[in-house]
């Protein structure tokens, strides 16, 4: 055996020449004599091996267009030279299976079946690379129409779908390609044409693909672009006539891409915040999809696909775009009527995750609301148009955020407010961005800056609008339910008492920013754990929301040395808010005495509650 | 000479004729365009394998196609010789 792999393409195209014409040759060595049966008998099993077992293998190498368009030549050659001769036999084995299933035997089912158990990954690699993404898909369509054989079906499609964690190079973007005209000629042809589309489903395969971990986003990123462009040139992307049933309804990876095709494969995209930003980069698609489009699955898909473009886990590397997107988003957004009745509670979380990851830009907004509107619309395909914001109690100099017009975050915000998940994730962006700002505030006076007592009149000021704002619009957003706002509300009030996992006394954005997301995992598994307990035990004290954000600060200012407690009070920095009210009254009332009659600043007290009063008073006017 | 004597001579050519297609067979010389300049690897070391099989099986075949001219020109003999012996 040779100590390396490799191949002339010349030299292979004419050793395929030769075999052709040696195989000719071998089939007219024929005699009818009876002493010549035996030598015949030779010619012709030597015939038959070169035939179906060699002369395939090199016309794959060199004349098979389908496989050289995916560049796959070297990668087949190779593949199949380092297979064992068993794996090689398992190899052909596969293909001929999967030819007979794609010419409509159903029987070839178990043999596909019982020779991909068998494959090694070595195997598999060369099985795929044989079969082509073209091939693939057809095959993987066809084992999901049901012949009263769906068991074996359904598990040889899935171990078809497991083969692809060893495919070739370049062959999963391919298959993308291929899923694409495949639903493609089915979109853009009436049902006559194209007969066989009318027992298969592309669609549920497609979706039945999509599932697998391998795939991922880009596949399902070529496939939306093009059903999108479908529904804008008035095409029907899903005519009537065709399959409805498919074997792999409930195997799907989420969204089912037959119901709708595009909320489906919205919902893979968003998997990959790269993906979706770079989908989201095309101005006139993600206004579509955002503004324009109308969805039936309670815009679960649509908002997962805005949630990773503008809020994905790897948003602080790309801020400036995802601050781009998130201020088209809620611009868009607050255009269109969105019923609430209808909302998903998947959706409601994506608009949390939205809010909360710009919470930067929603106190923006709460605080000087003209900064933020009317926007223009021509400027929502410029990211330079995004002002630069500086908040030092942040460590915010210069940095771009995004606008939300005061309409937008309002609309975002009631999203949120539509399912406790959302109030909570919610809930926590603020906790960070309240307690990044208390610590930062309590930092920048200790740098005994000129004018501290502004300082901290202004980040106690925006504490209450920000606390204010929210427990506004989350309670004002259910009114036509008063027992669901008068919960959520207190839901929202009290869970300022829940500890943030994430790292706080963050200074800057690109701390707080990626804060949110391990957030998330602690609060879903809070959820999964302790729903009822939690909600219970934070409605006990669900009017302490202006006091626990002003004793936010008195901790900050204490641990910072800003202002002093005198000694012997039951009263440190770092006890919790519940531990606070239970001190003893006359250390209560010593402890703010001390704390409002600092020497270096004056701290209000009542800043916080009275801003927070503030904020609400529009709301309880125009009630 | 007999008529079947005949008709053995001309089995026995055309046997040979076919032993020497086999000889001459292109397969044989796949070997030469098939080298490791070309196709070097373990799925090429196994064509050459089969190649060289195919070689073999058929230089045998051409061998017995010989074996089986020399039969039937040496049962030409014999029937020609019988003739013979009845004539005289």
């Amino acid at each position: 055996m040779s100590g390396y792999i490799g191949f002339s393409p010349d030299g292979v195209a004419t050793l395929r020449t030769r075999t052709s014409e040696a195989v000719t040759d071998l089939s007219g060595l024929t005699h009818d004599d009876p002493e010549a049966a035996p030598a015949i008998v030779t010619a012709r099993l030597i015939r038959f091996s070169i035939e179906t077992t060699w002369l395939p293998r090199l016309t794959a190498l060199t004349v098979d267009t389908s496989m050289t368009a995916w560049g796959a030549v070297a990668q087949l050659i190779r593949l199949l030279a380092a297979l064992s001769a068993a794996q090689s036999g398992a190899v052909d084995g596969a293909q001929a299976a999967a030819q007979r299933i794609l010419d409509g035997n159903h029987e070839a089912v178990a043999e596909l079946n019982a020779v991909l158990a068998g494959l090694d990954p070595a195997a598999a690699a060369a099985f795929l690379a044989e079969l082509g993404p073209d091939d693939y898909f057809d095959v993987m369509m066809r084992l999901g129409q049901s012949d009263g054989n769906d068991v074996m079906r359904l598990e040889t499609a899935t171990q078809l779908r497991d083969l692809l964690a060893y495919a070739p190079d370049g062959f999963v973007d391919e298959l993308g390609a291929a899923t694409d005209a495949r639903i493609h000629d089915w979109t853009t042809a009436g049902d006559e044409s194209i007969p066989i589309m009318t027992e298969l489903n592309p669609l549920a395969t497609a979706d039945f693909i999509a599932a697998s971990d391998v795939v991922g986003a880009a596949f399902s990123a070529g496939l939306v672009t093009m059903l999108v462009s479908s529904e804008q040139a008035g095409r029907n992307v899903i005519p009537t006539g065709f399959r409805q049933d498919s074997l792999f309804a409930g195997a799907t990876s989420g969204t089912s891409w037959v119901d709708d095709a595009v909320a489906g494969a919205l919902g893979q995209i968003a998997t990959d915040p790269v993906v979706a930003r770079q989908m989201f980069s095309d101005t006139d698609f993600a206004r579509y999809v955002v503004l324009e489009r109308d969805y039936g699955d309670g815009f679960t898909g649509m908002m997962a696909f805005v949630e990773s473009a503008t809020a994905g886990p790897d948003v602080a590397t790309a801020w400036d775009e995802s601050s781009l997107y998130a201020t088209q988003s809620a611009f868009w957004l607050s255009q269109r009527d969105i019923d609430m009745a209808t909302l998903s509670d998947e959706a409601s979380v994506s608009a949390s995750q939205i809010v909360a990851t710009h919470m930067v830009a929603a106190e923006v907004t709460i605080a000087v609301p003209e900064r933020s509107a009317p926007l223009d619309p021509a400027f929502l395909d410029d990211p330079t148009g995004l002002a630069p914001h500086t908040d030092l109690a942040l460590g915010m100099d210069g940095v771009v955020v995004a606008i939300f017009e005061p309409v937008g975050l309002d609309l975002l915000t009631t999203m949120a407010a539509q399912s406790d998940e959302g109030i909570l994730y919610l809930r926590n962006g603020v906790n960070i961005l309240q307690q990044a700002s208390a610590d930062g505030t309590a930092e920048l006076l200790c740098q005994h800056p000129d004018d501290p007592q502004v300082i901290l009149d202004r980040a106690m000021d925006m504490a209450g609008h920000l606390e204010g704002y929210f427990i506004e619009t989350v309670g004002h957003s259910l009114q036509a339910d008063a027992a669901a706002a008068d919960r959520r509300t207190g839901l929202w009030i009290s869970a300022l008492a829940l500890p943030a996992p994430a790292v706080l006394g963050a200074t800057g954005l690109g701390l707080l920013a990626p804060a949110v997301g391990p957030s998330r995992q602690w609060l879903t598994a809070l959820l999964a754990n302790e729903q009822d307990a939690t909600i219970a035990m934070m409605n006990l004290d669900a009017q302490h929301s202006a006091g626990r954000l002003t004793f936010l600060y008195a901790q900050a200012l204490m641990e910072a040395g800003v202002i002093a407690v005198p000694p012997g009070l039951a009263v440190d920095y770092d006890m919790t808010f519940d531990d606070f009210m239970l001190v003893p009254p006359d250390d209560f009332r010593m402890f703010w005495e001390a704390v409002a009659t600092s020497e270096d600043v004056s701290f209000d007290t009542f800043a916080i509650p009275d801003s927070q009063v503030l904020e609400q008073q529009p709301a309880f006017e125009a009630a | 000479m007999e008529p079947e004597t005949r008709r053995l001579l001309d089995r026995r050519d055309a046997v040979n004729r076919l032993a020497m297609r086999f000889d001459d067979c292109s397969v044989l010389h796949l070997l030469s365009v098939a080298s490791e300049d070309v196709w070097s690897g373990p799925l090429a070391d196994s064509f050459r394998s089969d190649l060289d099989g195919y070689q073999q099986r058929l230089g045998g075949a051409a061998e017995d196609l010989r074996h089986r001219a020399r039969r039937l020109d040496q049962r030409a003999s014999d029937v020609e010789a019988a003739a013979l012996r009845r004539a005289m």
